[in-house]
């Protein structure tokens, strides 16, 4: 950076400055939620613009109650469950089903190719999709939560794609040392698209994660809830705008208010947690996938 | 050096990230609200006959209710078990992991002899796909008339609600006839075209139920500038005025661009000008649309008016409910919008230590003295319905379940709990414990109501008006249920009318692409982005969407109703 000239040394600054800003507008709200979190309740809720430190004495009284919800630790069991278990249907059935549509020689392969990428744009819809769930006899189940989204076309889609970016002569190659698909998709091409394994980790993980709507509509138990609808549903009691009937809420509204911006803190550290991790793969795996169409 | 700078990036991108994360939670259910809220306005329910029904009081006829004539004993012997559908709700979820294991429903077990198992959904989504799902349970408690396309009668027609003939509630729900043949309005509403009864109603036992909606002032500063409450739109005007300029109050009128539909479609703003509601409405027993008269651009151009001299909140389209919240309590705004027990009891209740007050404004008019055309009401139906669905196997045996909810002895228990416990008779009236007023381990009213009655919610009963005299804990609260009552509401509301089903399409299509039109010309006309001299223009183009059909077949829908 040294020799480059003046003009260049300004626009990095520049940039930097610009960048920082930015980086500031994206980090403030992630601020605001945790010193939400702690803020005396009553001043939060007559509270208005900015918020740089905490209002009053600090309060744990929001992390208390959450904490002590007892539907907040079975929805952590439920999601990791879910994640754990779901991840290795996710890749296991994301990884098979990409290489066969990577192989040059399949039969059919447009075809085949053709219907897999309908279901990316077409779906039956709500109704079909829960009265296939029933009759397969997974409601109630967290299987239901599993099961049907096992395989995102479009993450199969990037796969395939970086299977295609290896080269055919490594698995000629492979070929003719005697292995068969099995041995060159495990010890071939998975150690060559490690990338976008990790990426595709990320996506999926960070879908189980986020997912609620599934669980809202297949179980009936609040037992098997899992965490993003458990807290999904302690935030919307907080909007009791129910213009039909005026039904209490459950919590005043300071206390609501509270509850809330812990719960966001709460459901968002494990994620946060794993991010900084996977994110060197992420820039990688991303282009893979996208460049080679 | 360099790697350090990598690994800000990596932070910063995690962030960025997560930030898209975090608004993605919060942007979904405000959407699911506004939905819910402009279906609710645009509900109506119960018939033209409640007027007639105010003048007798609803508690009286309860009483007069003949009890167990046809001797329905309860318990009843050798009962089975139902299976009751309903959405769960967290003033009861966060301690029971279904709604059977609550005090209030093993009483009702105890004292019906039929034993519950509740089948629980999440939503309001989760109801309406178990309904598409063909398998039932026996009963359900659900808002069809919201939530199911071609409301009640089309359920039965598609086979999932049991239809009641008049003989069979006659001779297996003898209290709940009993209370239809007193309240003529109420049965009509819930008479399919066929004759049929269509559920076990939810039904408001008195006027002042039925009204919950309201416009409210800080009165403490009215005192202070010796102004009255305002009933009239140039006194309204004056009070905003003097509030801006001699209080210095920043924003007089903070509202949401929702609250402000709701007091337009409540006909709070649109009295003095001639309208009963911007909605649908009847005078004379024809229907009219308040969005499309002549008198609408008065309307339009008074709130023009508000908002060009920054008496309205210039930002009122982008606003918050949470900001509206924070300004009335701080003392930025004074007038607002909203339910008098969730937001105005919860105002009340965050400021109770400040000097604050609030009173409810009534409906606006033209001269002192008049009677306002419109109000927020119910008619006396809010809709939280109980059916007994076709995969019930024995239809006579849930009936003599849900009956139990118009006797005397049910009605107690459906509202108030059970006696010595969840409420005492006091004078005469039942009143609530401090169990459930001042609960010790520390349940807030609601979760407390929850575990002992039903009353907060709606099911196969009468609701009490002493279940929302105590619910309104504070007397500006009580206060505020007097002024909005006073309105000549009943005679104009829309009763409970069904599309036919021919017209449905065709309806729904006109609908759409007009409310889509109008919604974005109202604020236009409001903000002065638009003119008022093109409100003919906009008059215009509303007649080129066929508005003249919209009302002929809401018109066809209320004379099938009347001739029912």
């Amino acid at each position: 950076m040294r020799d480059k000239s003046k003009g260049y040394r300004i626009f990095t600054v520049l940039n930097y400055i610009l960048l920082t800003l930015i980086a500031v507008v994206c980090l403030y709200p992630f601020y605001y939620v945790v010193v939400a979190s702690i803020s005396d309740p009553e001043s939060l809720l007559r509270h208005s613009g900015l918020l740089t430190h905490p209002l009053k004495e600090i309060t744990l009284d929001g992390y208390r109650m959450v904490l002590s919800n007892r539907r907040v630790f079975s929805g952590y069991r439920n999601t990791l469950i879910v994640l754990a278990v779901g991840l290795v249907f996710n890749m296991v059935l994301t990884v098979l089903g990409a290489y066969v549509l990577s192989l040059k020689q399949l039969m059919l392969r447009k075809p085949l190719t053709i219907i897999v990428i309908f279901t990316m744009y077409f779906s039956g819809g709500l109704i079909p999709a829960y009265l296939n769930i029933q009759s397969l006899g997974m409601m109630d189940s967290l299987w239901a939560l599993i099961l049907p989204g096992a395989i995102s076309t479009s993450n199969l889609i990037i796969m395939r794609s970086a299977f295609y970016t290896v080269p055919d002569s490594l698995s000629e190659a492979a070929e003719m040392d005697g292995a068969n698909h099995l041995q060159i998709l495990v010890k071939v091409m998975l150690p060559l698209v490690r990338a976008t394994l990790a990426v595709l980790v990320l996506y999926y993980g960070v879908s189980h994660w986020n997912a609620w709507f599934g669980a809202s509509i297949y179980l009936r138990s609040d037992s098997k809830y899992p965490l993003q609808l458990v807290l999904r549903n302690i935030l919307i009691n907080s909007d009791s705008q129910d213009m039909m009937a005026d039904i209490p809420a459950a919590y005043s509204p300071q206390v609501m208010l509270l509850i809330k911006y812990a719960l966001i803190v709460v459901s968002s550290v494990p994620i946060l947690c794993i991010y900084p991790f996977l994110q060197r793969f992420f820039q990688k795996g991303v282009m893979i996938g996208a460049v080679k169409g | 050096m360099k790697r350090q700078t990598t690994k800000w990036i990596a932070l910063l991108t995690v962030c960025t990230m997560l930030t898209g994360l975090l608004t993605g939670c919060g942007t979904v259910e405000p959407d699911k609200t506004d939905t819910n809220a402009e279906q609710s306005s645009e509900q109506n329910t119960a018939s033209e006959g409640a007027k007639s029904n105010a003048e007798e009081p609803n508690a009286e006829a309860e009483s007069q209710t003949p009890e167990e004539t046809t001797g329905i004993v309860y318990p009843l012997e050798g009962a089975g078990t139902l299976t009751w559908g309903m959405q769960r709700n967290a003033n009861w979820s966060e301690r029971h992991d279904s709604w059977a294991d609550t005090h209030f429903v093993q009483e009702l077990q105890k004292n019906t002899g039929i034993t519950i198992t509740m089948e629980h959904v999440d939503n309001a989504d989760g109801m309406k796909l178990l309904l598409a799902g063909g398998k039932y349970p026996d009963l359900i408690t659900f808002n069809l008339n919201v939530y199911y396309s071609g409301k009640e009668p089309k359920a039965i027609a598609d086979n999932i609600v049991y239809g009641m003939e008049p003989e069979f509630l006659q001779e297996n729900a003898p209290d709940y006839w009993a209370y239809l043949e007193e309240n003529p309005s109420i049965k009509k509403a819930i008479t399919t075209p066929e004759g049929l009864i269509t559920c076990f109603a939810m039904v408001r036992g008195d006027e002042i139920l039925k009204s919950s909606y309201t416009m409210f002032i800080r009165d403490d500063w009215c005192e202070q500038l010796e102004l009255p409450i305002p009933e009239t739109a140039d006194e309204y005007y004056e009070t905003l005025k003097a509030f801006k300029e001699e209080l210095n109050v920043e924003i007089p009128l903070c509202v949401t661009a929702n609250a402000l539909i709701n007091l337009l479609d409540y006909g709070i703003l649109t009295s003095p000008f001639g309208i009963a509601s911007r909605g649908a409405y009847v005078e004379d027993g024809k229907v009219k649309l308040g969005y499309a008269q002549e008198g609408y651009k008065d309307v339009l151009a008074w709130l023009n008016k508000l908002y060009e001299e920054k008496l309205l909140d210039p930002n009122f389209t982008t606003i918050e409910q949470n900001i509206v919240d924070s300004n009335i309590l701080t003392g930025v705004s004074g007038v607002s919008s909203g339910s008098i027990g969730s937001k105005m009891g919860v105002l009340l209740k965050t400021n109770a230590e400040q000097d604050f007050s609030l009173a409810a404004v009534p409906s606006l008019v033209a001269n002192k003295g008049d009677t306002a055309m419109f109000a927020h009401y119910d008619n006396g139906l809010p809709g939280t319905n109980t059916y007994i669905t076709t995969d019930c196997k024995d239809p006579a045996a849930a009936a003599h379940f849900l009956n139990y909810g118009y006797t005397q002895e049910g009605h107690m228990l459906y509202n108030f709990g059970t006696e010595g416990l969840s409420y005492e008779m006091v004078d005469g009236i039942p009143t609530y414990t401090d169990l459930i007023m001042k609960n010790e381990e520390g349940l807030s009213v609601s979760q407390a109501m929850s575990e002992y009655e039903l009353a907060w919610w709606g099911g196969p009963f009468v609701q009490d008006r002493n279940y929302i005299l105590q619910y309104y804990e504070w007397e500006a609260q009580r206060e505020a249920l007097d002024t909005i009552t006073k309105t000549d509401v009943a005679k104009y509301k829309l009763p409970n009318t069904l599309i036919s089903e021919e017209n449905q399409d065709e309806y729904a299509n006109i609908s759409s692409e007009i409310n889509t039109y109008r919604a974005e010309m109202e604020l236009k006309f409001i903000r002065g982005e638009e003119s008022l001299d093109n409100f003919d223009q906009y008059l215009e183009n509303l007649k080129n969407m066929n508005i003249d059909r919209l009302i002929e077949i809401e018109q066809e829908a209320l004379d099938e109703f009347n001739s029912r």
